[in-house]
């Protein structure tokens, strides 16, 4: 099982997402049609400069089942893909050429994350495992042992001497990367964490669950700073800083990806348009030319909103199934986006 | 980033109450906080040099070249190299990028300690046993040594007395040695002090003592500057602490530089001796630990230099403390054992944070009900209002602000290597 695996989102979102969600799928759909025809077809026509202008780069092939995530390394030159068929695939970024397959999990991958120093990766599975790797070499360096559940999110600090670690037993976890071991468990949450995240000064983690909350965790006291909550209670699928750590990104399953301001513990912009219901379609920020909130959608499509109007600025068409997760080059006008299809597309500013 | 959230009650603990780790890794005498306060140097009695992650409270670095006991610690502004010296004679500058000797300086006699220059990793001063105190310089890559005077300024009115006399002065006070020199925090001056209580002020680019204070007249232990430099502590054998205000060493001739006294700590009843001495982070507390059987950490506090707390170390004697420069937070290492405690603040789980709509009261409130909470109102509408009470304000997701109170410099990051052998220590964390 992995985490596109429909029956598994269906079970964690439980009985009060049953009663909620046949509302939304109207919505959601309404609102596509409504904002993909009004406001992003006129705007992916004319050739208005300085909207995000991506096409197709090039395929990544390889997965045998379905990619789960999909991570640009800290310094540019990789590109790492996880996927429920069991590896690891590392990409040149360049030209998209494959490197190598890190094999070892015994069940599906659900989330990597890269060190600092792009030189490790850390993934989690649904063998309940955390596992370090050595990316060139393929070598496993550590083996994180402990959650109950499938391990089912991973992110590294940004000194890489911390991973934390959310899964389906609701907790998180931090792990002494050098020593291999747990330093502090977090009773995180009252469903399955599906996403966890570090600030840029590692003070603090950002957690999202199922459960339809997030939160705020001091990283050195394992305290729990702050809670946020979707109002109609929908599971919360992912959830990121922003790149200055001032607001939260977060997704949800009433087809909304939402900015948060943490301090003020509201919701400040509401980004609609795109299909998410069922799986965890992970949202990121693109600022390397504009500043766009970018998003898989469960038709096949890549939704680029303008951060701060809330309008689709672009759409890209090409996977044939869910798109599960996309991700934005930290210097270069590059996007990468894995689906449930198997394939991962680079996408490249024009 | 995590402070705005953080209980202003909790950030108010200004001294750190519980015990809260224990490190065993060797006997360690001596340890530094680097500046950022993430990593904390320790020097063992065999000579190794360990380096640990406060935030995991694991080992970030092994350093091996020293063959006795380790003397002093310094770390560079960056954080990057490390100064040890040690009881073999030696100086080491440590680059914690890969754990490689940058430099490894030799002297003739024991040194007492040594501290790198503050902006400069390729300059240090070295307080030595049977020698002056030497200013070591190897910008250019050879290594050159200049010796300083301990000897305290003759004033021009002295000498104009007697000649006999100023000579058998002179000749009385060449005996004195330098034990302590530690920079200003510009680095534009050296503090010196000497066994017969003169404080010597040296002026760290023409390499001449500009000023000489008598200030007691016992051995002068410690000389220690706070964060901000404003104020500074004199550790001597008489049993006194003192605290000094730091004149203005820019723009003030130092013939009128005013070294005032603010406060003297001692324990008067028990008549102590301090081993060490330290400020806290923000300079507001100076601590001290005590000699032999007492085994505890004095807290005073610097405006009106009341005693504020007694830190009772478990079973030895506490030999090095410091303040984390950073967090409430105190080390310190314990002579016996070579122990190094941890004491921090423990706060409790604010049960506020745990959900949105949770305050903490003092005392009942009586809750007055919306007109429109119990409506039932669709989900569409709903949702229409949510959105239209998003403002239209611009946010900015990509600025980055610096907020009051964090730790904003560049710091080294020691990397983390994860294939070498790893060195085996027993560890016992008493989380």
């Amino acid at each position: 099982m992995t985490k596109m695996d429909t029956d598994r989102s269906a079970d964690s979102s439980g009985d009060t997402t049953d009663s909620e969600l046949p509302s939304h799928p109207g919505d959601a759909i309404r609102h596509r049609h409504v904002s993909a025809s009004a406001n992003a077809r006129p705007v992916m026509t004319t050739d208005r400069t300085g909207l995000p202008k991506y096409v197709l780069h090039f395929i990544l092939e390889g997965h045998k089942a379905g990619v789960t995530n999909v991570k640009f390394s800290a310094d540019g030159k990789w590109i790492a893909t996880s996927s429920a068929d069991k590896t690891i695939k590392i990409w040149h970024a360049d030209d998209g050429e494959y490197e190598t397959t890190i094999e070892g999990h015994g069940s599906g991958i659900n989330d990597i994350a890269w060190s600092p120093d792009s030189k490790v990766l850390a993934s989690a599975s649904d063998d309940k495992t955390v596992r370090i790797w050595n990316v060139m070499s393929g070598r496993i360096l550590r083996t994180l042992r402990g959650h109950t559940n499938y391990a089912y999110s991973v992110d590294f600090n940004p000194k890489g001497n911390l991973i934390a670690s959310g899964s389906f037993d609701e907790s998180i976890k931090i792990w002494d990367v050098k020593k291999g071991v747990c330093l502090r468990t977090l009773p995180a949450h009252s469903d399955p964490v599906s996403a966890v995240h570090f600030t840029r000064d590692g003070t603090m983690i950002v957690s999202c669950s199922h459960d339809g909350q997030i939160r705020l965790w001091d990283t050195s006291t394992g305290q729990c700073l702050k809670t946020l909550i979707e109002d109609n209670n929908s599971p919360v699928s992912c959830v990121r800083f922003s790149p200055n750590g001032k607001y939260l990104l977060s997704g949800a399953l009433d087809s909304a990806v939402r900015l948060w301001d943490y301090l003020k513990g509201r919701c400040v912009k509401t980004y609609q348009g795109h299909k998410n219901e069922k799986f965890i379609c992970v949202s990121t920020f693109s600022t390397t030319r504009g500043v766009w909130v970018v998003s898989g959608s469960e038709d096949g499509r890549i939704f680029f909103w303008d951060v701060q109007t809330k309008e689709v600025v672009q759409i890209l068409d090409g996977h044939k199934d869910v798109v599960l997760a996309v991700d934005a080059h930290p210097t270069k006008n590059l996007l990468a986006s894995a689906g449930l299809d198997g394939f991962v597309r680079i996408w490249m500013e024009r | 980033m995590n402070l705005l959230l953080l209980d202003p009650f909790a950030l108010s603990q200004e001294y750190p109450e519980n015990l809260t780790h224990t490190l065993n890794y060797g006997h360690s005498t001596c340890i530094k906080f680097n500046r950022k306060g993430d990593y904390l140097a320790s020097g063992l009695i065999d000579g190794t040099v360990i380096v640990f992650d406060f935030e995991t409270y694991g080992i970030a670095r092994v350093l091996r070249g020293h063959t006795r006991p380790v003397q002093s610690l310094s770390w560079s502004r960056d954080g990057r190299y490390l100064l040890s010296s040690s009881r073999d004679w030696k100086c080491i500058l440590w680059d914690l990028k890969d754990g490689s000797r940058e430099k490894i300086v030799r002297f003739e006699s024991a040194i007492w300690g040594a501290e790198l220059h503050p902006f400069n990793h390729q300059i240090f001063i070295a307080a030595l046993l049977d020698d002056a105190p030497t200013l070591v310089d190897f910008s250019d890559g050879t290594i050159r040594k200049h010796l300083l005077s301990s000897a305290p300024l003759q004033k021009d009115d002295e000498d104009d007395e007697d000649e006999e006399d100023a000579d058998g002065r002179e000749r009385k006070q060449d005996k004195q040695s330098t034990l302590v020199a530690t920079f200003t925090r510009s680095g534009q001056y050296i503090f010196a002090g000497t066994s017969k209580g003169w404080l010597n002020v040296i002026d760290s680019e023409t390499l001449q003592t500009v000023r000489s204070e008598k200030l007691t007249t016992s051995n002068i232990k410690h000389i220690c500057f706070s964060i901000s430099g404003k104020q500074f502590l004199v550790n001597s054998s008489d049993r006194t602490i003192r605290l000094y205000n730091t004149p203005d060493l820019t723009y003030v001739d130092p013939v009128d530089w005013d070294i005032d006294i603010v406060h003297r700590f001692q324990d008067v009843v028990n008549r102590l001796q301090w081993n060490s001495v330290a400020f806290s982070s923000n300079g507001d507390y100076v601590m001290a630990s005590t000699y032999q059987d007492a085994h505890d950490i004095y807290i005073w506090e610097t405006t009106v230099g009341s005693l504020v707390k007694i830190i009772e170390a478990p079973r030895e004697e506490i030999v090095d403390v410091q303040w984390d420069p950073n967090r409430t937070l105190v080390a310190a290492t314990g002579l016996d054992k070579g122990t190094i405690y941890v004491w921090a603040t423990v706060t409790p789980q604010r049960w506020s944070a745990l959900a949105p709509d949770f305050v903490e009261v003092e005392e009942n409130v009586e809750y007055e009900e919306r007109e429109d909470e119990f409506d039932i109102i669709p989900d569409e509408i709903a949702n229409r209002r949510k959105l239209d009470q998003e403002d239209d304000d611009e946010v900015d997701v990509v600025t980055i602000e610096r907020v009051r109170g964090e730790f904003s410099e560049e710091s080294f990051v020691i990397p983390v290597i994860l294939e070498e052998d790893d060195e085996t220590f027993d560890s016992t964390d008493s989380d």
